[in-house]
């Protein structure tokens, strides 16, 4: 099946399924909301009419700002492009820290940006974004060390082969995918962190770091975070096949992308049903996510 | 799974209960964990009954999961509501901070493991219950939330009881759990009269006899 | 069984008129009556089996319990001071009825209630073979003491219950996990297949136990049975609760809970030491018990409130006798036991005569009393002389068998301590005995003057004070030599 394998293909993945997953979230929400809701289509529509805008940018901005959401997307992409997120194997092989460094520096350069307009706003979701990074990345990264350990390799391809029908992999894989998630639910500014409609600048996390931006870079980021989503997510799905019995690749892939959409109800529903926390509880979430790495590592050191 | 496969996925997930409810400041939250691991221990001692061929046993299992699983979170969630308590927000150090203090504590426990070799199975996550018993009591300052405390530590002691080789004798285990069930009682009846009192149930405020 | 049957009836018919009877000052009286046919019972069945060695050691039909020597002997200390307890009890409600705000009827119904069962409940720790009986016995004492403590229902005494309740809890809660550790040891021993909690049957293959694991169990069993005894650095509540009972309760707490107490630490000792770990033993219990009596001592010099003296001083003695068992030494124990609960129910009972008369604990307001009631005060005074340890009371034998005990080992550093902390402790309760009696009155009337005879408020304390002396004067080796002979 090496149509699969081919870059072409998968970049049209790419282009495609991070802005349908967001699509889908939204328009579950509203079904549970008792709305009809936007169309699955409509992220697609609404990154064509800002990269059709003009943009606003404030005079006391530098290039920073200016560069910073292509710098941005640029390293999701390749994460994108490393990560095996769809259940087949990447283009790139990727490594685990490679990926974990790349994502982290976009994060970097949008809170620069961010922090280059000189608006209050801005530098106050900056501080939160990096605030609530320092809770949750650890979570992340022991949660994936931990399956790199047992793995002997950091490659994402060993990483996330494990050892099929092994008693130690389902359950690492359980303390890894709950780790990763409370970890990804930060990352991606969902509830209950941040709550991403929210209309209150006091409140915002994200939506405070990108306040400022509009028109092609707008959209530039709107897609880098669709991007992550769908990144992330499809991580999560990976982790989760782990502990199952290996599949052919077609099978993988159908599996995977069904994975997708139920995180996606998930995510969905979350955000119906949880408040968000008060900014000073946030740590005490994301310690249930480091706890769950931290013990997945130690199960990995004393049982190899 | 076999018999000791599920005692062990059993009692590690009743000693990852009780972690959890070391990060939760939520009042009832921390009852309905405590009524879940009743519930985990007690189809554990069914379990155990059933493979030795011990009927009593399951007779104390069933009691547990009704007794303490049930009617002991039910009624600590009504004395709450009676007293009017919902999160326990005055500890010495935030959630987290205790969360991984315990971490570290569990995983001290586990590096100890070759100490004893003549332990039952249990032994680990029940040291590690009892000890995550004690850390609620000490870091809780609501009278209702020491109470939770003082049952995951008796919980702790139920899983190491039914993890050895030959359980206690029944009429021991009965006495233990109706005594356990008239202190919680008792203690929610003093709860009461404590808020009624002093209108408030903060342990650490109750200060007046000193010396 | 007839010797287990005759312990119960009387204490459960309190239980039922307690249940039953409303009127009120009926039911204390009816309490003392039953409980003075109780002790006659008790003295008539018992009694012989101190004496005759025929019928020592035997394993009653019911299981679990053992009516063995330190068995025997405490159930007639428990039972003398019970008696005295409720006989007292019935002036004291009388006299609790006359105040501004009488306590209810209720309460005193509970009182007696909780009191009677707590009495059965004593009987079951000290005669228990079976160690798990002997946890729920101790564990039910806790619950059932903890309503006599709350009986005046205020702030102060809510407070004390619940320090009382947790704590006490607690530790007896680590005591379980000790008793199923000792029980997973007797899996392993090879003999007692599947394990048995029985201490004879424990004691009797006590070397084929694992060394590691009765090491273990006995420090979480001396943690939980010292959490009730009060040892140092469990022994928060004590000086609360023993404080804020009424009289009868506290002598009752004093007198034989804590007895009971050091009895489930004796048996746990005894089989440590016959499976080998007395170093343990020793290393573990003898300090605990050297800093409780240390700590109290000192604590005594600095106390305002006449009830927690006595508290102290009790949480002193627990520290002599816990001495005496880490030493091995049975004559002591008992000794000081005997003597401890006589004297100390006397003095608690004429503190309590105090309170009610001049509605204060607090030392310092309660002055020059010799002139204001000479008897009661002498009585007072010779109390907390026999509580200290001084001639020719029956405490100073005793006391003075634990330190020529320890002598005999040769451990004359903890003779000094303890005769220093004697020392300490008997200059506190003398100055603050001085403090009460002499020194010009204040009668500027918070007292009530009472108007029954004074002979109904000394009664049963001058009785015991009677008792005390005469182990101390009249048959102390008579005392002595049948203690001794009781031990095999």
């Amino acid at each position: 099946m090496n149509w699969m394998y081919s870059l072409p293909l998968y970049v049209v993945h790419i282009l495609i399924i991070p802005l349908l997953l967001i699509g889908f979230i939204r328009k579950v929400k509203a079904r549970l909301q008792n709305r009809r809701g936007p169309s699955i289509l409509q992220p697609f529509w609404d990154i064509a009419k800002m990269l059709s805008k003009a943009e606003t940018i404030s005079k006391t901005a530098s290039g920073t700002f200016r560069m910073a959401p292509m710098v941005n997307l640029s390293a999701v992409f390749t994460a994108a492009l490393m990560v095996p997120w769809l259940g087949v194997p990447s283009p790139i092989a990727g490594d685990l820290f490679l990926v974990v460094y790349l994502l982290a520096a976009g994060k970097f350069c949008i809170g620069l940006a961010a922090l280059d307009t000189g608006s209050a706003f801005g530098a106050l979701g900056a501080s939160r974004e990096a605030a609530v990074s320092i809770h949750a990345e650890p979570a992340l990264v022991l949660g994936l060390a931990a399956l790199a350990v047992h793995a002997h390799s950091s490659k994402f391809s060993t990483l996330l082969a494990g050892t099929p029908g092994n008693e130690l992999t389902t359950i690492l894989a359980a303390l890894v995918v709950v780790a990763a998630w409370v970890a990804v639910i930060a990352d991606l500014s969902r509830m209950p962190v941040d709550d991403p409609t929210t209309h209150l600048e006091l409140t915002m996390v994200h939506e405070a770091l990108i306040l400022e931006n509009s028109g092609r870079n707008l959209a530039l980021i709107e897609y880098a975070v669709a991007l992550k989503t769908s990144i992330l997510l499809g991580l999560i799905g990976q982790i989760i096949l782990m502990g199952a019995p290996r599949h052919s690749i077609g099978t993988t892939y159908l599996l995977t992308l069904l994975l997708l959409a139920i995180a996606t109800v998930v995510l969905a529903v979350s955000e119906t049903v949880f408040v968000k926390l008060g900014w000073k509880r946030v740590p005490n979430l994301q310690s249930f996510g480091t706890g769950a790495a931290i013990l997945a590592c130690l199960l990995v050191a004393l049982k190899g | 799974m076999g018999l000791p496969q599920s005692f062990e996925f059993g009692a590690v997930s009743a000693a990852l209960l009780a972690l959890w409810m070391v990060g939760i400041t939520d009042f009832r939250a921390s009852v309905t964990l405590f009524g879940i691991q009743s519930f985990v221990l007690g189809l554990v001692a069914i379990a155990i009954g059933a493979r030795h061929g011990e009927p009593l046993l399951i007779l104390v299992g069933v009691a547990v999961i009704v007794l303490k699983g049930l009617i002991v979170p039910y009624y600590l969630i009504y004395a709450g509501r009676r007293i009017g308590c919902r999160r326990d927000s005055l500890m010495p150090v935030s959630a987290p901070t205790q969360f991984f203090i315990a971490l570290s504590l569990l995983s001290l426990v586990l590096l100890l493991r070759p100490l004893h070799a003549e332990l039952p199975t249990s032994t680990l996550p029940a040291v590690g219950i009892l000890i995550l018993g004690m850390m609620l009591m000490i870091t809780r300052r609501l009278a209702v939330s020491q109470i939770v405390g003082f049952l995951v530590l008796e919980n702790g002691i139920f899983l190491y009881t039914i993890g050895q080789s030959h359980s206690m004798p029944i009429v021991v285990e009965i006495g233990v759990l109706m005594d356990v069930l008239s202190c919680v009682m008792l203690a929610g009846l003093l709860a009461f009269k404590i808020n009624k009192t002093f209108e408030h149930i903060d342990v650490a405020e109750l200060t007046e006899l000193i010396g | 069984m007839t010797l287990l049957a005759v312990l119960i009836p009387c204490p459960l018919l309190i239980c039922i008129l307690a249940l039953a009877g409303r009127r009120r000052g009926v039911l204390p009286r009816l309490a003392a009556v039953a409980m003075g046919i109780h002790a006659l019972i008790v003295a008539y069945f018992w009694l012989p089996r101190l004496h005759d060695s025929a019928i020592r050691v035997q394993e009653l039909p019911v299981h679990g319990l053992n009516a063995d020597t330190t068995g025997t002997f405490f159930v007639l200390v428990i039972t003398l001071v019970a008696l005295a307890s409720f006989t007292h009890a019935t002036g004291f409600f009388a006299r609790e009825s006359q105040v501004k705000r009488p306590p209810a009827d209720r309460h005193i119904s509970q009182f007696y209630f909780f009191a009677a069962l707590f009495v059965l409940a004593m009987y079951v720790v000290v005669l228990a073979d079976n160690l798990g009986y002997m946890w729920i016995g101790m564990e039910a004492t806790t619950l059932l003491s903890a309503p006599l403590v709350y009986f005046h229902r205020s702030r102060h005494s809510l407070e004390a219950t619940w320090k009382y309740l947790i704590i006490c809890s607690v530790g007896i809660a680590f005591g379980f996990f000790g008793t199923a550790l000792i029980y997973t040891a007797s899996q392993h021993s090879g003999v007692l297949g599947d394990g048995s909690l029985s201490v004879l049957a424990l004691t009797a293959h006590a070397h084929q136990l694992p060394a590691g694991l009765v090491r273990m169990s006995y420090v979480f069993l001396l943690l939980g049975y010292g959490t009730k005894a009060g040892l140092f650095p469990l022994h928060n509540w004590l000086p609360d609760a023993h404080s804020e009972a009424p009289a009868p309760a506290s002598a009752l707490l004093s007198g034989s809970l804590l007895n009971c107490a050091l009895v489930a630490i004796w048996r746990v000792s005894g089989l440590a030491q016959a499976a080998g770990q007395g170093a343990l033993v020793r290393v573990t219990l003898l300090p605990m018990a050297v800093i409780t009596v240390v700590f109290a001592s000192l604590c005594l010099i600095k106390q305002r409130d006449i009830k927690r003296l006595l508290a102290y001083s009790s949480m002193e003695n627990v520290g002599i006798m816990a001495a005496a068992i880490s030493l091995g030494s049975w004559p002591g124990f008992a000794l000081q036991a005997l003597n401890h609960s006589v004297c100390k129910t006397a003095v608690f009972l004429l503190a309590g005569n105090l309170l009610q008369r001049f509605k204060t604990k607090d030392i310092g307001e309660i002055k020059g009393l010799l002139n204001i009631q000479p008897g009661h005060t002498m009585l007072l005074l010779l109390g907390l002389a026999a509580v200290a340890g001084t001639p020719p009371f029956g405490s100073f034998l005793a006391e003075w068998q634990i330190l020529s005990s320890a002598a005999d080992q040769h451990r004359l550093w903890l003779v000094l301590i303890l005769a220093a902390a004697l020392a300490v402790a008997f200059i506190a309760l003398a100055l603050q005995a001085g403090s009460i009696a002499f020194g010009k009155h204040d009668a500027s009337g918070k007292s009530i003057e009472t108007a029954d005879a004074s002979a109904s408020l000394i009664l049963v304390p001058g009785v015991l004070m009677i008792v005390s002396l005469c182990l101390g004067i009249a048959f102390p080796m008579k005392a002595l030599a049948l203690i001794e002979g009781v031990l095999r």
